[in-house]
């Protein structure tokens, strides 16, 4: 088991973009099981919607995405200390909605793994039901290499 | 307008992936796959993963970026069925 705590050290994601709560089972570079309560007080509820709150099915992959990550920087913790993890691709599907009270259990297993990147699939299930399935795609980024300039155009 | 089924088959895969028509893919078989710079990578790993499940090979990783055209990834192919006995059931 790997506590909140732990999960900070092993993911550069805080509040409020963190959204794994606890690792319960975990190997290495193949594959971990999450979980994630969903409270009322999550900050996301208020705007998606006011009337209805729903947990935003970006949320859920950026769940599953940080999942993966830590299935992916488990085993060496040291390695790309100093790196960002980028998305680069998602083929996902949104099974049910989720709302406050649920409680997310993420299952992913890697497809393939390479030292600078990974495939994760994976899906997040409430109450053993599935709510989400995903596969993702991401990369560890040097930092430095990424343009955050951007030069005003007016069109 | 394939020689053999492998030919075909990575065809399809890439098409699919660099969400090309597998025509135009074919016509600039050795042109260079992708244009955006930094994501050629993820591109390449994503091809090569579904390649190894379909052919059940496995790719080094430093070979992954060799995959930078048609010709290539279907040369990488060829050659990880070679070397494991299974280029001649593919074809």
């Amino acid at each position: 088991m790997i506590s909140y705590d732990e999960i900070t050290r092993l993911i550069p994601h805080r509040y409020p973009f963190l959204f794994v709560d606890r690792v319960l089972e975990l190997e290495a570079g193949k594959r971990i099981r999450c979980l994630k309560n969903v409270t009322g007080n999550e900050y996301f509820f208020p705007g998606h919607f006011a009337d209805l709150a729903l947990m935003p099915g970006t949320v859920m992959i950026e769940a599953l995405a940080q999942c993966g990550l830590l299935l992916f920087r488990a085993g060496s913790p040291q390695q790309h200390a100093d790196k960002v993890f980028l998305l680069g691709a998602v083929d996902a599907r949104f099974l049910k909605p989720v709302i406050p009270g649920d409680q997310l259990l993420f299952e992913m297993v890697a497809e393939k793994v390479i030292s600078t990147a990974a495939i994760v699939r994976g899906v997040a299930l409430v109450d053993g039901q599935p709510v989400v399935k995903a596969k993702l795609t991401f990369a560890a980024a040097d930092p430095r290499g990424i343009d955050t300039q951007r030069e005003h155009r007016p069109t | 307008m394939y020689a053999d089924n492998v030919e075909r088959a990575v065809t399809e895969v890439v098409a699919e992936i660099s969400e090309k028509s597998e025509e135009e893919l074919w016509e600039q078989r050795d042109s260079h796959l992708f244009e955006e710079v930094g994501l050629d990578s993820l591109l390449a790993l994503e091809i090569v993963a579904t390649l190894e499940r379909k052919y059940r090979i496995e790719v080094p990783e430093e070979r992954i970026v060799d995959v930078t055209t048609l010709t290539a990834a279907i040369a990488l192919v060829k050659e990880m069925l070679r070397e494991n006995g299974k280029l001649e059931a593919a074809l």
